[in-house]
């Protein structure tokens, strides 16, 4: 006779754990034992294994009941469901599996911190009104070059005033002037300031009440002079933060003026840079007088639609147009709601930012809950015990989606302390490199608290119901009979499914990031038409009467332009009124004087710039027929100019530009000679197409007070700017010297946004990549160790090692393989989204593509050779030891 | 057993099917009986916990048989003490009285 059957030890273990003690219990357990050994006489053995362990479980559960049901069995009370109870277990759990924990808390936090940081930008940049009153109803009113489409030029104070004097849709309308240098002289220091020149109710109207003293109540303050408000930044860095400051006398450019009071630390609209306001009567200027230089700030009346509004104004508009034809021709108003007009350009990169680490956050998600399956696999039996003990499904789905809210907690309060460093160093420390409106103001505050807390139960509630909705379903039974061998079917295909997702989301990233980078490489590719190494740039202002008129302006600057090619080093200098790619510029419409002048609403507009000393051999521009200004073009010489290629190719494509007349509507519409064309310059920026550009030569055509010093020099910019102030110092003592810049800094500033941009995809890609790849090795690792044996038998019966590495390998590339795909299809799909921020490539760009693909195929591929080396390494003998 | 406390209906057919199996039942075929007499099948985990309730409350009482060799251990023969006797008759007592003049509802003649 065959050896006696006996039924599952671990369910005759479970069974003696869960019956009462004593007696009873082992009796139990006999008549159990005696119906066994029934069934094995009258059936297989296998079935009444079977049997026998379903009805251990049934009775281990059900006594289980009995003891802790409330009010019941001895010292009963409390079941699983209760949630206090739960985190404790689910806590108890969690610390048993530390590494589990921090992995998954890790990856949590890397998704939340990114999500969180890049949410407080938004929320400060877009979603946080305007820090005003009512901000809603504000307006910004632009004129509108409509030839040129320009529609957000600047306005002529003429205008500004029929708008505000004849509409009624807004209760009030303001404006302020463009930034302007001056020269701010206070005590015996004197310094270069930038001032807005503000409409004495500009900031009533905003709704902005200063910090320290008041705004403006008058234009211009009577005998104490103009009335100045400051900014905060400029109050603490050149005042101190004095609290004295208030009635303190400064000239403004040779006029007396009076500190009135400090502003806010807070933005104010158009005023990116200023250091103080100014109150002023902008109100001298008209459309006969002036020409266009104002921001314009209107706050709708009550009742008031912003479509309403802007139709009136649209008809002042055209009454305005015959009223003056010839200076408003060929011009519109465009009112913009004023949120839209500050934060309109930057809105879709923060948004395509955001979607960014929204999918980040998806593929952290599907990483931990890969590891949460993972782990519910490896628990299966643990579940399978505490269904038996009387938990229910929903008890167990209740404990999994515990854990993973706790998880997801402890991730989101990694991730608030990132996203705090993590905005700290991206707002406060490198504003600059953001470019952005409002973005100091970027923080971890309550909206973006709430943000977390939402999206750290989302994520919770994301990554946490797959394994807690398949634990609800586990069939203690049939785990208790598999024995362990592994996950299911269907977990595995989850989290295949769930690794496909991430390699796909991640191409998605790695193809936007890519696009930036080519799109940002192709910016920085443009030739700016200068070439900005070794040259440094410094404003210097001589305004007042100190400098007395225009003639001994231009030869002041003479004088220090020689000089400073007289200092061992500086190989040349000059200067010119603004700065290429520098922000601002003045323009004015041209014609050729040899043709009849053009309607002014048809008239080609043309940037001005007045140069002095050897500007453009300095910057490197190339001369390409005629001559540069010299000794012959000063003040009594001819009136000469020198164009741009764009210009004279769009006035005299077949012909030589040299030797025509040009008519310039500045000053007086006498002719100009051009004497020489040089190479087009990047005066916008690098993504703008470079326009035509009319050189004036300083010392002839003064408009300016002040010069841009440009000069290049094998030094460093520090021992340039000390030459700089030097030489300023021998010829005009006490003059103010600008900040002294790099040119190629100016040069990088102006790609500014599209390299922050850039920086944080490509930040935002790697990590997704990083993610993606671990998830993979998690899956891969995870069925290589579940097919230790099948692996074993095959090196036992003769597969070579290099055997087993294909079979692991081709496993995991087949999931990279689809991912890919999808990815791929996704990023072709979506690439519109991406289009109005790329510069000079599509979004279907195929390097771009592919090379996501690749560094994503390349990266996979290490984390399939990882888990496939482990397992061309298992020694056959320990392979089938392993049950 | 306190007079106030009634037996439950699953314990009356527990002591029930013990009477029925007549003096030193065992536990499986007490079961058994339950489950043919009443035409549906009885859970091991209610059954066993009833059986240890009345046995706590002292309504049933065991005696085991010495282990025959090459047994694992003997099975319990059980019956019902003098107190079980009196808390069924009790019940059905109850019972009885509540039925009366209802046979035509329930469909039987008490």
């Amino acid at each position: 006779m065959s050896a006696t059957p006996r039924p599952p030890r671990w369910a005759a273990w479970l069974l003696a754990r869960a019956l009462p003690p004593g007696s009873f219990g082992h009796s139990v357990r006999r008549d159990l034992e005696a119906e066994f050994e029934q069934a094995c006489a009258t059936g297989s053995a296998a079935a009444a294994r079977r049997w026998y362990a379903w009805e251990a479980v049934k009775l281990a559960a059900r006594f289980t009941w009995e003891a802790i049901r409330p009010g019941r069995g001895p010292g009963g009370g409390g079941g699983m469901e209760h949630p206090v109870r739960n985190v404790r277990l689910a806590l108890r759990r969690l610390g048993r599996s530390p590494g589990f924990t921090v992995v998954a808390a890790l990856t949590m936090a890397l998704g939340i911190g990114a999500n969180v940081a890049i949410f407080s930008v938004v929320d400060a940049v877009l979603l946080d009104p305007l820090p005003y009153r009512d901000a809603d109803a504000l307006v910004a009113v632009y004129e509108w070059r409509v030839e040129a489409d320009n529609r957000t030029n600047v306005v002529n104070p003429g205008n500004w005033r029929a708008w505000r004097d004849r509409s009624e849709g807004f209760a009030s309308m303001t404006a302020v002037s463009m930034l302007q240098p001056v020269t701010v002289r206070h005590g015996a220091e004197a310094r270069e300031t930038v001032v807005q020149y503000a409409d004495p109710v500009f900031f009533d109207v905003l709704g902005m009440e200063a910090a320290l003293g008041r705004t403006f109540v008058s234009s211009t303050g009577g005998a104490e002079g103009f009335e100045v408000v400051l900014a905060d930044d400029h109050w603490r860095e050149r005042f101190g933060a004095d609290p004295d400051v208030l009635g303190r006398s400064l000239d403004i450019n040779g006029s007396p003026a009076v500190v009135v009071g400090v502003l806010p630390p807070e933005y104010v609209v158009f005023g990116e840079g200023t250091e103080m306001w100014v109150s002023l009567d902008l109100t001298r200027g008209d459309q006969t007088n002036s020409g266009r230089w104002l921001f314009v700030v209107g706050r709708r009346a009550d009742g008031v639609t912003f479509e309403g509004a802007a139709a009136e104004l649209r008809t002042i508009m055209s009454a305005l147009r015959d009223e003056y034809p010839d200076f408003n021709d060929g011009w519109d108003v465009n009112p913009v709601p004023l949120k839209q007009s500050v934060v309109g350009d930057v809105s879709q990169a923060l948004w395509i930012l955001l979607g960014a680490v929204g999918v980040l956050l998806l593929i952290a998600c599907a990483n931990v809950a890969n590891l949460f399956l993972v782990r519910a696999t490896e628990r299966q039996r643990e579940m399978a015990v505490r269904t038996s003990l009387g938990a229910s499904g929903r008890a167990l789905a209740a404990l999994l989606l515990t854990e993973s809210f706790l998880v997801a907690a402890m991730g989101a309060a990694l991730g608030v302390g990132l996203a705090y460093v993590g905005t700290g160093l991206l707002a406060h420390r490198m504003p600059d490199a953001f470019a952005m409106p409002r973005v100091e103001a970027a923080g971890v505050d309550a909206t973006v608290l709430g943000f977390a807390l939402g999206l750290s139960a989302l994520t919770g509630l994301l990554f946490g119901l797959v394994p807690a909705l398949q634990a609800a379903r586990t069939s203690p039974a049939a785990t208790l009979n598999a024995e362990g061998r592994g996950p299911s079917r269907r977990t595995g295909l989850l989290r295949n499914g769930l690794v496909v997702g991430e390699v796909a989301l991640s191409v998605v990233l790695l193809a936007g990031a890519a696009l930036f980078g080519r799109s940002l490489v192709t910016l920085l590719n443009v030739d700016p038409g200068i070439e900005p190494d070794q040259v440094v740039a410094a404003r210097v202002n001589l305004s007042g009467p100190t400098y007395g008129a225009d003639g001994e302006r231009a030869r002041i600057f003479d004088r220090l332009l020689t000089r400073l090619e007289e200092r061992p080093g500086v190989a040349s200098a000059g200067g010119i009124t603004f700065l290429p790619m520098d922000g601002m510029g003045a323009a004015t419409g041209l014609w050729p004087g040899d043709r009849p002048p053009p309607p002014a609403d048809s008239r080609t507009a043309a940037d001005i710039r007045n140069v002095a000393g050897d500007y453009f051999g300095t910057m490197g521009i190339t001369l390409l027929d005629g001559r540069v200004f010299d000794a012959r073009d000063g003040a009594d010489g001819p009136r000469t100019v020198v164009v741009s290629r764009a210009l004279a190719e769009r006035f005299w494509p077949d012909e030589r530009a040299v030797g025509k007349p040009l008519v310039i509507d500045w000053v007086d519409h006498e002719p100009w000679e051009i004497v020489g064309v040089v190479e087009d310059v990047h005066l916008q920026g690098l993504d703008a197409q470079p326009g035509g550009v009319v050189y004036h030569h300083y010392p002839k055509a003064p408009f300016f007070s002040w010069l841009h010093i440009v000069v290049r020099a094998g030094a460093t910019g520090e021992a340039t700017g000390t030459a700089l102030r030097e030489e300023l110092d021998a010829v005009a003592a006490g003059a103010p010297l600008g900040t002294v810049r790099s040119m190629s800094d100016v040069v990088r500033r102006s790609a500014a946004r599209p390299r922050m941009t850039t920086f944080l995809m490509l930040v935002f890609a790697g990590m997704a990549t990083l993610l993606a790849a671990v998830g993979l090795y998690g899956v891969l690792s995870y069925a290589v160790s579940q097919r230790v044996r099948e692996i074993g038998v095959r090196i036992a019966i003769g597969a070579r090692p290099r055997d087993v590495l294909a079979l692991v390998v081709r496993q995991g590339t087949g999931l990279v393989a689809v991912g890919l795909v999808l990815g791929l299809g996704t990023a072709l799909l979506g690439g519109g989204v991406v289009s109005a921020l790329l510069f000079g490539i599509e979004p279907r760009d195929p390097l771009a593509l592919a090379g996501a693909a690749g560094l994503l195929f390349a990266v996979a591929l290490v984390a399939c050779v990882l888990p496939a080396w482990q397992a061309s390494r298992v020694p056959p003998s320990e392979a089938l030891r392993a049950e | 057993m306190s007079p106030n406390s009634f037996l439950g209906e699953f314990e009356q057919m527990v002591l029930l099917a013990v009477l029925q199996r007549g003096d030193g039942a065992f536990a499986l075929d007490v079961r058994r009986e339950i489950e043919r007499s009443a035409d549906r099948s009885v859970s091991r985990g209610a059954f066993y916990t009833t059986l240890e309730r009345l046995e706590r409350k002292g309504l049933v009482r065991w005696s085991e048989d010495e282990p025959a060799d090459g047994r694992r251990g003997a099975l319990r023969r059980y019956e019902v003490t003098p107190a079980g006797l009196g808390a069924l008759r009790e019940s059905r007592r109850a019972l009885d009285a509540l039925s009366r003049g209802l046979g035509g509802l329930l469909g039987g003649t008490p």
